[in-house]
């Protein structure tokens, strides 16, 4: 693993450098703020994991965090602060909304352990989250033409019951000499551009037909597919969604499409004809990472949505955070009152269960069930789930 | 409770292996001597902004070597601020002494297997 660490007082940035090299890091870059940082990453290209300070001089954290959301050249930032804790959950969401996966925000003083706990994580999420290096809008669309892009399913289970309740599709690129690439390095790109139909109409036929398989097997589980919000700007949208379903005969009401609020809807009366068109066919509307960007009570109000997704910010952990603890409560109470069922994201520790549990929440998503898979592997959970069951 | 001058257990929790602890103290101490020094000029020059600054990078290196009493002196510093300049200076210079006479001392009881 390739780390960068950005610190501007020396002996706590020469420290740290020497505790990642005791956990066997492959090599550590040092920075003393934002702009050197900046320069390395340019100098370098991409490191799979950012630790960096918020106070530092020329350039602070949020700006390094602002600028590397724009950059796709990190796979992963930890903040490391002696701020307190809230100071540190608002940086974890102003991270996500510049669209920077952030691990973790841990306070001062940093242990062996804990920094191993996080360069685990970072490890977990490596094959999901770390852009070896950025690709252009062609190649992409290059490599989704050649078939290179598929979807892995990761499972949704009921808290109550532990049964499988349905499955996220996320899109992977199996690149040949790359290996597998996530998200993160092809979609906000392909979003920029306007690009992104291509990959959504693909991983929607993945999906329905994965779905279609699943339910000669084990009846009710639903596949949940990602919606650009730039997509739903076109009225034809849903129409062709519902071909796509009924080319395999599946029933609409076994596909959840899942929307986040990453930026102010465009064109708002093409968007809620797609809305009431999918619901009237019977597909199920969600709202993903909910509390985070511009995902807001709103939109709650503005469409007939009947899930939503808890973001997995506020749900890792949040046994130990009281502020992320209200946050959950008090979405799945609000889930609950407007009738829509409630997923908690994120779920990666058996506390973070059992607290979305006592909550009442009624579905878990998360590396405690499982990771995304391929479609095949996810064959297998399923059968092996239907004898199984957690509690 | 009184914090201690130094806690040597926090240290095996960020280099386990004692060359590596002894390195970092060394490293620590030359740094902190620097970084105190500039403090007492901030506080004395009464700037706000630069003592609280210094004193948070203090107490986040303090915090980890486990030198909790100036750690705990920086963090009143970084608190309260300019309330307490003068006895604030006398405060952090008193507490860094402390702690480098107690390296110094620990420096020089195990020398042989230290250095």
């Amino acid at each position: 693993m390739v780390v960068l660490v950005a610190e501007d007082h020396n002996f706590q940035r020469r420290t740290l450098a020497r505790m990642l090299n005791t956990l066997g890091a492959k090599e550590v870059l040092e920075a003393k703020d934002g702009l050197e940082a900046l320069a390395l990453l340019k100098g370098r290209g991409a490191v799979d994991l950012l630790i960096c300070d918020l106070d530092m001089g020329q350039m602070d954290g949020m700006e390094l965090i602002r600028n590397i959301g724009q950059s796709d050249s990190v796979g992963a930032v930890i903040v490391l602060s002696g701020h307190e804790r809230p100071l540190l959950d608002t940086v974890a969401k102003m991270a996500h909304a510049y669209g920077v996966k952030l691990l973790g925000a841990i306070d001062k003083p940093l242990t062996l352990d804990r920094l191993q706990n996080l360069l685990d994580l970072s490890d977990s999420l490596a094959v999901a989250t770390e852009p070896r290096r950025q690709f252009s809008v062609d190649e992409i669309l290059t490599g989704i033409r050649l078939g290179q892009f598929e979807a892995f399913f990761q499972p949704k289970v009921s808290l109550s019951s532990g049964l499988l309740a349905g499955a996220e599709a996320l899109a992977r690129w199996r690149h040949p000499e790359q290996g597998l690439i996530g998200p993160n390095a092809f979609i906000p790109p392909l979003e920029r551009a306007g690009e992104i139909e291509e990959l959504t109409f693909l991983m929607l036929k993945q999906a329905a037909l994965a779905c279609r398989h699943w339910a000669q097997k084990t009846a009710g589980i639903s596949v949940s597919v990602n919606l650009s919000l730039t997509s739903l700007g076109d009225p034809a949208l849903a129409d062709q969604i519902a071909a796509i379903t009924a080319s395999v005969e599946l029933d609409p009401s076994q596909m959840i499409l899942e929307i986040t609020e990453t930026a102010a809807i465009g064109n708002v009366g093409a968007t809620l004809e797609n809305f009431v068109r999918l619901r009237m066919r019977g597909f199920r509307l969600s709202i993903d990472d909910y509390g985070t960007g511009f995902a807001s009570l709103q939109q709650l109000q503005l469409a007939p949505f009947s899930e939503l997704k808890i973001d997995r910010s506020f749900v890792t952990g949040c046994a130990e955070n009281p502020a992320s603890r209200a946050i959950v409560e008090s979405s799945v109470q609000m889930a609950r009152q407007l009738g829509f069922q409630s997923v908690g994201e994120g779920v990666e520790t058996q506390s973070d269960w059992n607290m979305l549990k006592d909550a009442g929440c009624d579905l878990a998503q998360g590396f405690l069930v499982a990771k995304p898979m391929p479609a095949a592997q996810f064959l297998t959970f399923l059968t092996g789930e239907t004898d199984g069951s957690r509690t | 409770m009184k914090p201690e001058v130094l806690d040597a257990e926090a240290l095996v929790n960020v280099a386990p292996d004692l060359a590596d602890r002894c390195d970092i103290l060394k490293d620590f101490i030359s740094e902190t001597r620097s970084d105190v020094a500039e403090l007492e000029r901030a506080l004395e020059a009464d700037d706000f902004s630069e003592s609280v600054r210094l004193a948070h990078s203090i107490k986040g290196a303090c915090s980890m070597v486990g030198a909790q009493e100036l750690a705990q002196t920086c963090a009143t510093i970084e608190r309260v601020g300019r309330q307490c300049v003068p006895q604030a200076a006398n405060g952090v210079r008193a507490a860094f002494d402390r702690l480098a006479a107690h390296l110094d001392a620990a420096f020089e009881e195990r020398g042989h297997r230290w250095s």
